[in-house]
């Protein structure tokens, strides 16, 4: 599998419509149009792109947090460690 | 009481998606129904539709409204768009407010609700696009439109199978009159050309598997459509007073229920729904020159609907012409009663009457004028749309020239 945080500012990009090389992991969803449906969308796609189940964020122990790209493919990772290790 | 009339038109057809192309087609009896493109039909036994064709969702909404909205939403928004840019309408803070959406729909997200139970069922997939439900919902068409233009005034939706877009645009006509919305925006949207309801049509045995024939002695069943028409309603004095176009005056309207059979038709309630229209309209029955016919091209629904009209107009209905525009445009099904007033609507401004197309044989059954196959340059004074839909809901729409 490709980097996980290549693949999360593919998938940021494809709905921000900003491109890959104008998305470092510090820039925020805020700064670039994502709204709350689109975030629906963003964790729709990246349940399917990486397999894994992302938490409502609601549940107690969410992994994810959506402020930027790069703490959003921390989430992913730690997700996809604890899956590996159970 | 306000008098209302047509002041613009949208639409999206099997025929095109522009009113001159639209109406070139009707006129010419050029039909849309050609073999099925946009599903798969090894497990079909019926393999025609009327479908729009060459559709590009990318070409008309931003890639991320486009996972939003289901095709009939879609062609709703489009149909819109184009009817508030033929009618030239700039909508201020006030209109916006004062404009009411009503848009008819039979089922709703169909294309939604087929791939994603294809997703759960077939593929096992553990979960639903986020988008499932705000895309299936029947009001979607009517939601989205107003998203889409900003309208705030009173929007919903209207579902009566066959009949939805003739209610809605009817329900329009009264809101109109009242004064309870300055500008109406009203139709119908459907697009349920999907593996599902293809073969719950199937098991109906309502298909035709080569054409529609209305009226045709030959006919051998409606064949599926889909689409969009909105027409833009608004005051004779409000259009008048900012110097709008005007297609035709939408004089009147009659509804009714059969209270008998869920498919049959029945001669009694469509005739009664044709009668409410006229008086509701004060129009005399002599005054009636063209009917813009259910037609769907079942041997049961031409041959009551000419028992229908032959009921209300008597001698008349030898004078009086009617055709189907279902042989060019498929049956829309939520969409059809829009898609065909506004074909009356133009037929009105242009004195032209459209024919039925693909007509090949007189049935004693269906013993009118029923304008086989090529069009006539006629004035019609007033004329009638009839929707009679699954479930014995009627609807009828009556128009008049200026």
């Amino acid at each position: 599998m490709a980097d996980v945080l290549e693949e999360i500012t593919d998938i940021i990009s494809k709905h921000s419509l900003v491109g890959i090389g104008e998305l470092p992991p510090e820039t925020r969803l805020d700064e670039i149009n994502i709204q709350s449906l689109d975030l629906f969308e963003i964790v729709f796609d990246i349940e399917e792109r990486f397999k894994i189940d992302v938490p409502d964020q609601t549940t107690a122990g969410s992994h994810l947090e959506f402020t930027t790209i790069g703490q959003i493919a921390e989430g992913v990772r730690s997700i996809l460690a604890k899956s590996k290790a159970a | 009481m306000n008098r209302v009339v047509i002041t613009g038109i949208g639409v999206v057809s099997p025929v095109g998606s522009d009113i001159e192309t639209y109406w070139d087609a009707l006129v010419e009896g050029r039909s849309g129904i050609g073999p099925l493109t946009t599903i798969p039909t090894d497990r079909l036994s019926v393999r025609i539709a009327a479908e729009v064709k060459n559709y590009v969702p990318e070409e008309n909404f931003e890639i991320r409204a486009v996972s939003r909205l289901d095709r009939f939403a879609q062609f709703a928004v489009i149909a819109a768009r184009n009817a508030v840019a033929d009618a030239g309408l700039i909508f201020n803070d006030e209109l916006a407010e004062a404009t009411a959406t009503i848009i008819g729909t039979g089922v709703g997200g169909q294309h939604t609700l087929d791939d994603s139970y294809y997703r759960l069922y077939a593929q096992n997939a553990a979960k639903l696009h986020p988008f499932t439900i705000p895309r299936l919902m029947v009001n979607a068409g009517a939601s989205q439109i107003s998203m889409d233009l900003g309208l705030r005034g009173p929007t919903f939706a209207v579902a009566s199978a066959c009949a939805s877009g003739t209610h809605a645009i009817g329900l329009a006509l009264d809101m109109i009159r009242s004064g309870r919305a300055a500008v109406a925006l009203a139709g119908g949207a459907e697009a349920c050309i999907t593996f599902g309801t293809l073969k719950g049509w199937e098991a109906l045995r309502a298909l035709s598997a080569d054409t529609c024939r209305p009226f045709s002695r030959t006919r051998s069943g409606l064949v599926l459509g889909e689409g969009a028409a909105i027409l833009v309603l608004e005051s004779f004095d409000r259009a008048t007073a900012r110097g709008a176009k005007i297609y035709a005056e939408l004089r009147g309207f009659g509804m009714s229920a059969d209270a008998a059979d869920i498919t049959t038709p029945n001669a009694i309630g469509g005739a009664q729904a044709i009668r409410a229209a006229l008086k509701d309209a004060r129009i005399n029955d002599d005054s009636v020159d063209y009917i813009n016919a259910h037609g769907t091209g079942t041997m049961l629904n031409d041959a009551t609907e000419t028992q229908t009209i032959r009921a209300v107009f008597g001698a008349h209905a030898d004078r009086l012409a009617v055709s189907s525009s279902k042989a060019v445009l498929g049956h829309g099904l939520g969409a059809a009663g829009a898609l065909e007033a506004a074909a009356t609507a133009i037929a009105i401004q242009r004195r032209v009457m459209p024919p039925t197309a693909n007509f090949e044989e007189r049935d004693s059954a269906c013993d009118l004028d029923v304008i086989p196959n090529t069009a006539r340059d006629r004035r019609i004074r007033c004329a009638v749309s009839n929707s009679f839909a699954f479930g014995g809901l009627n609807a009828v729409l009556a128009l008049g020239e200026l």
